[in-house]
């Protein structure tokens, strides 16, 4: 089998991927296509995107992957045959070629980058420039360079919730007449119970990043999800899951039960008191997808603390954990502390 | 370093700090002082004695001179000017504040601002209710604060007559009497504290400031800046209040790095084909609660006044 490679149709020159414009775009001859318009063009051709059966596509995953191994943190890093990773996203050590992946890595579905470098790299700035308290390498341009357009391996999970809620709700009005004060109250046994659908819940199968940041960048719009292709990986970064789906399930479990609880918590109207008596939520049914979705990654290690900042690829939802500067904040605070003192002092007439 | 021993550190800090910051505050209170205007007493005791404009002892000049030789000999041992003062019906319309402002100017136009020594103004005036005054200068203000003075009162009103009753010579001689020992009794008892301080108000004209009555060491100070103690305590306050300021703003900044919440699951939810089977709110049973209502009443109130300065302290009472 030939290599697969993503050629501009115009003038051969690589293809790769411009979440803004969503196309494949050549930077030679800024000639742009659609996924859908290369598989067209490319349907004969060796170098094109052609319609595949799935044993097929999973050969060429395995073909076209390369695999890089992180020998400091052991993080593993994918990316197509035409890349080469020299550092790794998350400890920023070198990393070294390990390999092939197996088809099993190879997703189902993925969402694209929408959200390119520079708009990726302003928001930080945005972000920081709002903390005054970052230690000053966190906002350098060497640390913005270490921003990595990361294609995060996700399970997602369809589930269904049967849900059993018993309460007793009280509903208390009080109100005066003449020298009395009157309470009235009112006790409801409040039942509810049924099925509840919570669709599309995400849990990352990378156990290096941190889970609730994930969760913090979410949602994705899953209405742009498309058959993976290896063009989508062009110009980015994939992780290779380390968390199966059995590894993810208590996370989607917690999160299913919790969003069937909203939706129970929510059909209760207005009780003054509700005194829960018994509920549960049990998951009978999940349906599973393994998917890449695409995020804004960059990691900061300060006093031994790795510090990890996301950005949505999608929707631009950001989310991160900002080092603080204890030195730097510790000599504001001192400052601020002396200035109120010495204010404090000479209205109070201490030098008088 | 270990975390136990990072806290360790942290209590060494504060077991070194507080007690070095308290030493600094008094260095500091005690660097800023401005002129020390006492004057103390000239030792002249002769000026000391009864004023009876009343002319109780118009009859009895041997009582008085007895009375005069008993507060002279008192000026002497306590080294301060005593008067005591006898007024006649032309004063008893003053006012309460008019007393102390009538004491605090005789007692000044006597002996001078800033002398040690009292006036005790013994209201037999026919002012109803009579109102007993002493006034105080120099040392006097810290020796005979007015918890001091309450207590003086509360032992002459055993020699005293109430408002409404005739007062005779003996009553007079009775109270000086007993007065001269109080006075003895609480000098003798009187211990100095370094941060003891006595604020005298200064009155409307330019050359009769605020003044502070205190001690510093063995000397005695009226300074029209703040008392030692008195600066000791702003400049502690003051710390505090930056301290306070400095903590919550590190607790207010640390808290704004902390990681924000995770996205509610509740977005996942697929409504349309989530299907509440059961959805009832029973009435299980109602019932109604009666109290009756408590009603709360006010309280009273007080009342205060001001004076002639001339670093001169008041303690008042009623017969």
């Amino acid at each position: 089998m030939d290599a697969i490679e993503y050629k501009c149709p115009n003038c051969n020159a690589d293809l790769k991927f411009d979440p803004e414009t969503q196309k494949l775009s050549c930077e030679f001859c800024l000639s742009s296509f659609t996924i859908e318009e290369i598989k067209k063009i490319c349907a004969a051709a060796e170098n094109g995107i052609p319609n595949k059966p799935p044993e097929q596509e999973i050969q060429d995953f395995e073909e076209h992957t390369n695999l890089f191994h992180c020998a400091s943190c052991g993080a593993d890093i994918m990316c197509d045959d035409q890349q080469t990773a020299l550092f790794c996203y998350y400890c920023h050590n070198p990393v070294i070629l390990a390999g092939k992946l197996t088809g099993e890595y190879r997703p189902s579905k993925v969402i694209a980058f929408k959200l390119n470098r520079d708009r990726a790299v302003d928001m930080f700035k945005k972000w920081v420039g709002k903390r005054r308290f970052i230690p000053a390498d966190f906002k350098s341009e060497q640390q913005v360079e270490k921003i990595t357009g990361l294609y995060v391996p996700f399970w997602v999970a369809d589930c269904s919730v049967d849900a059993k809620f018993q309460a007793i709700g009280k509903k208390i009005r009080r109100w005066n007449s003449g020298n009395y004060a009157y309470t009235e109250t009112k006790e409801f046994r409040v039942s509810r119970s049924g099925t509840i659908q919570v669709d599309g819940i995400p849990a990352d199968g990378e156990s290096k990043i941190d889970d609730l940041l994930m969760e913090s960048i979410e949602p994705y719009d899953y209405r742009e999800l498309k058959d993976f292709s290896m063009s989508y990986l062009s110009g980015f970064f994939a992780d290779k899951y380390d968390v199966d789906k059995a590894g993810v399930f208590p996370r989607i479990r917690s999160r299913a039960s919790q969003a069937g609880k909203k939706v129970i918590h929510d059909s209760v109207g207005s009780y003054t008191t509700l005194n829960v008596t018994s509920e549960q939520y049990n998951i009978y049914q999940t349906d599973w997808q393994y998917m890449m979705l695409p995020v804004w990654f960059m990691t900061y290690k300060y006093n031994d603390k790795i510090y990890e900042f996301a950005i949505n690829g999608q929707t631009g939802k950001l989310a991160g954990t900002p080092p603080l500067d204890k030195s730097k904040l510790l000599r504001f605070c001192i400052g601020l502390g002396v200035a109120v003192t010495a204010a404090a002092a000479l209205i109070g007439g201490v030098i008088l | 370093m270990s975390k136990g021993n990072k806290v360790l550190l942290t209590i060494l800090i504060y077991i070194v700090s507080i007690p070095a910051l308290i030493f600094g505050n008094y260095k500091f209170a005690n660097a800023f002082s401005s002129e020390n205007l006492y004057k103390g007493f000239d030792g002249d005791s002769s000026k000391s004695g009864v004023i009876d404009e009343n002319g109780l002892f118009n009859n009895d000049k041997e009582s008085l001179d007895d009375l005069n030789k008993l507060v002279r000999e008192c000026s002497e041992e306590l080294k301060m000017n005593i008067i005591i003062y006898l007024p006649d019906s032309s004063r008893s319309s003053y006012s309460d504040d008019r007393v102390r402002d009538f004491t605090g100017r005789t007692y000044v136009d006597m002996f001078g601002r800033y002398t040690d020594g009292l006036l005790y103004y013994i209201d037999i005036s026919g002012k109803r209710p009579a109102c007993d005054d002493i006034a105080k200068s120099g040392k006097a203000n810290l020796i005979y604060d007015d918890d001091v003075c309450q207590s003086i009162f509360k032992v002459l009103d055993k020699h005293l007559p109430s408002s409404s009753q005739t007062v005779y010579p003996d009553h007079i001689k009775n109270a000086v009497n007993s007065f001269c020992n109080q006075l003895k009794k609480y000098d003798s008892d009187f211990s100095p504290t370094k941060i003891k301080y006595f604020h005298a108000k200064g009155g409307s004209e330019k050359d009769d400031p605020d003044v502070y009555v205190y001690m510093k060491g063995d000397e005695y100070r009226i300074t029209e800046s703040k008392a030692i103690g008195l600066k000791f305590i702003i400049l502690t306050v003051s710390e505090l209040i930056g301290f306070l300021t400095a903590l919550i703003t590190y607790l207010l900044v640390k808290r704004h790095y902390k990681f924000k919440s995770a996205a509610n699951p509740s977005v996942y939810v697929a409504r349309e084909r989530s299907n509440l089977t059961d959805r009832s709110d029973v009435l299980v049973r109602s019932y109604v609660t009666k109290h009756k209502i408590e009603k709360s009443s006010g309280g009273g109130g007080g009342f205060s006044g001001g004076s002639f300065g001339g670093g001169i302290g008041h303690s008042s009472h009623h017969r």
